[in-house]
């Protein structure tokens, strides 16, 4: 069992079930097997630690029970994010502009609790609805959640007619709320596989929103991140088939253009949120997820609140971004 | 002249590790005997614990981000030249280790085409060694020929410089007839260029296709299937067309993806083949990589197998 001889501390798990690090109130877990945190100039390699959050206030969704109705998104005119108090230890300035999210760990929270999966997936949609709520208050300018892979038909019809009932509920409200919050609302994937009703809410959805300037939410429904690239490679080829341009013409910009983040203002997500303790990608945005900012949280996805956002943006603003290069930075894409 | 020394002890020290570890030179070392001793019980211990491992399945393809090695040299007040050439010596070990687990394929992410922002001292240096190290695996002692790896090497060679490309070309000949074991390194790589070009190269392949079909009649021209025109259109490049093109389609996918020095990110790493990887971040720096994080990882590998089988099935 040969390594170099230079002694560093054993292997921090955190895949394992058996090991948590207390974090804040929430008692979440580490992250990843990652000994930064503090990461400074010496390069001394200390376990994470979060500075003490005194602003942080414990999220509802872990304490949500069956019945409970939805959450309501807050009522009244909303601040603009600069007026608003940042949580102590965020930085205004170190704030990701684009937050991706795989919201991992609805059904399992659901079976933990002996609750039915439904549930689950309702306690999903509101962590959701709260996390964009947040991240809008915040600054963060896009927001996209994976709601529905294209791996995801295999599960029972019944889940999946579910799931369809719900996204059309959550639309619904998404749609009458975002005109107050200024949110807009795009969808990504291939929609004709969706439920003509579902498609006909969100094109109105989005349609009623299209000239708002704040949040920019973006739900990934029927998508894959191998999807993605295969349509923008199909699209590019028949171009080529049609004689309009030669092979030797693609470029990395112009299938860049075709992808179908190409909607919104800042395309690639700064960080990538991924609940439930599975340290994957599970086919999403692989393209646009080049140069992102990976957080893994052990909890399940109901359960992430307020105090685990806090903690994934305290954690992206501490890293150093470079891009293949050298020089050390700081900032956003 | 003190930190001279201390360069030449510290590189003196690394160069003797590695060649231990790879177990060369026991013949010429004046502690022969005891070292060949030594040597033969950490590497039975190794394989008995390999053998423990292997009750649960093994993962078949584990690729690498070698990340941390100037922050190694910063940290021990080495050159970063000496840095990249530790992160080397801890390379050879962990290969070993993977050939010697049963996994086999190794992919290493050895120098992205966004590394040649880098100084150009920096790049020049990262090239030196890369040349240096390529023509070493060409040696007799060399870990090609004790487990009978096949190389290839993934990226746009076109980008690296000629004496490099000549080389990389050279050990790929020379080990095509390896069939054991394979060992991918990336150079001048990022997936999205990747991508690219195997979108440009099954469109020029398709192109040709068209023209050989009908060599006198117009570039539009093409045998229609049973489907829809409209449908036909839309498939005139399949997945299969694509993954025929893209540069690591000489391997699977990979089952896990090391990135070491604690960054979680895939760096434009192997985008399109890990949708279902597991992505193991330890905080160690790549010249401190050790057995215990191999094992560590492929534990958690085996914890998750059934359940990214099942999710590589959907796919």
């Amino acid at each position: 069992m040969l390594s170099l001889p230079f002694s560093c501390p054993p292997p921090k798990n955190t895949l394992s079930p058996f090991q948590k690090k207390p974090f804040s109130p929430s008692s979440s877990s580490v992250t990843c097997d990652r000994a930064i945190g503090k990461r400074n100039k010496s390069n001394s390699y200390l376990s994470i630690s979060l500075p003490k959050l005194s602003k942080v206030l414990v999220s509802e969704a872990s304490n949500a029970m069956p019945g409970d109705e939805e959450k309501e998104i807050s009522a009244g005119t909303m601040d603009s994010p600069e007026e608003v108090e940042l949580p102590a230890g965020l930085r205004r300035e170190l704030m990701p502009n684009h937050v991706a999210v795989i919201m991992d760990g609805n059904r399992r929270w659901a079976l933990e609790r002996g609750l039915p999966v439904e549930q689950g997936h309702r306690a999903g949609g509101q962590a959701m609805t709260e996390l964009t709520r947040l991240c809008s208050k915040w600054g963060v300018k896009v927001l996209t959640v994976f709601a529905f892979s294209t791996e995801n038909w295999i599960r029972p019809k019944e889940e999946v007619d579910f799931l369809m009932m719900l996204f059309e509920e959550v639309t619904k409200t998404f749609s009458e709320e975002g005109a107050r919050l200024n949110f807009r609302l795009s969808v990504i994937g291939d929609k004709s596989k969706l439920p003509k009703s579902l498609n006909q809410i969100l094109a109105r959805a989005e349609q009623a929103l299209k000239a708002n300037s704040g949040l920019h939410a973006v739900i990934a429904l029927n998508y894959s991140g191998r999807y993605d690239i295969l349509q923008v490679c199909q699209k590019v080829a028949n171009h080529v088939k049609d004689g309009l341009i030669q092979p030797e013409d693609i470029t990395q910009s112009m299938f860049e253009e075709q992808l179908e983040t190409t909607g919104t203002k800042y395309p690639n997500p700064d960080l990538l949120i991924r609940t439930s303790g599975e340290h994957r990608i599970s086919n999403f945005m692989l393209w646009q997820l080049a140069y992102t900012e990976l957080y893994f949280v052990e909890k399940m996805f109901p359960d992430f609140g307020e105090t685990d956002l806090i903690e994934a943006l305290s954690s992206f603003q501490q890293r150093q971004r470079r891009y293949g290069g050298y020089k050390y930075s700081t900032s956003t894409n | 002249m003190a930190l001279e020394s201390k360069l030449k002890d510290n590189s003196t020290r690394m160069n003797k590790l590695y060649r231990f570890g790879m177990g060369l030179d026991m013949k010429n070392n004046s502690d022969g005997l005891v070292s060949r001793l030594f040597g033969n019980l950490v590497s039975s211990m190794r394989k008995f614990l390999f053998r423990i491992l292997s009750v649960g399945p093994i993962p078949n393809h584990l690729a690498f981000i070698l990340d941390g090695n100037r922050r190694y040299a910063k940290k021990w007040n080495l050159q970063e030249e000496t840095g990249y050439k530790c992160g080397f010596w801890a390379l050879m070990p962990m290969l070993k280790y993977c050939y010697e687990l049963g996994v086999t394929y190794v992919t290493i992410y050895a120098f992205s085409i966004d590394n040649f922002k880098r100084g150009p001292k920096e790049v020049q240096c990262l090239m030196g060694l890369m040349q240096e190290k390529i023509e070493g695996l060409l040696e007799e002692e060399s870990i090609v020929h004790q487990f009978g790896v096949r190389v290839h090497f993934i990226g746009n060679l076109k980008l690296l410089p000629e004496s490099v490309k000549v080389g990389a070309e050279k050990v790929m000949k020379a080990t095509a007839n390896n069939n054991k074991k394979v060992l991918l390194i990336c150079v001048a790589y990022t997936s999205t260029d990747e991508i690219v070009h195997a979108a440009q190269e099954s469109c020029q392949r398709k192109w040709d296709e068209i023209r050989e079909m009908k060599p006198g009649g117009g570039a539009h021209s093409f045998e229609i299937s049973n489907e829809s025109q409209e449908e036909e259109e839309r498939r005139f490049i399949k997945l299969v067309d694509l993954e025929q093109c893209i540069y690591m389609g000489v391997a699977p996918d990979p089952d896990i993806l090391f990135r070491t020095a604690g960054e979680t990110r895939l760096s434009n790493f192997l985008l399109w083949q890990t949708p279902t990887c597991l992505l193991y971040s330890p905080g160690v720096l790549f010249p401190e990589i050790g057995l215990r994080h191999l094992v560590w990882a492929v534990l958690n590998f085996q914890r998750a197998y059934s359940y990214v089988e099942k999710k590589k099935k959907q796919l």
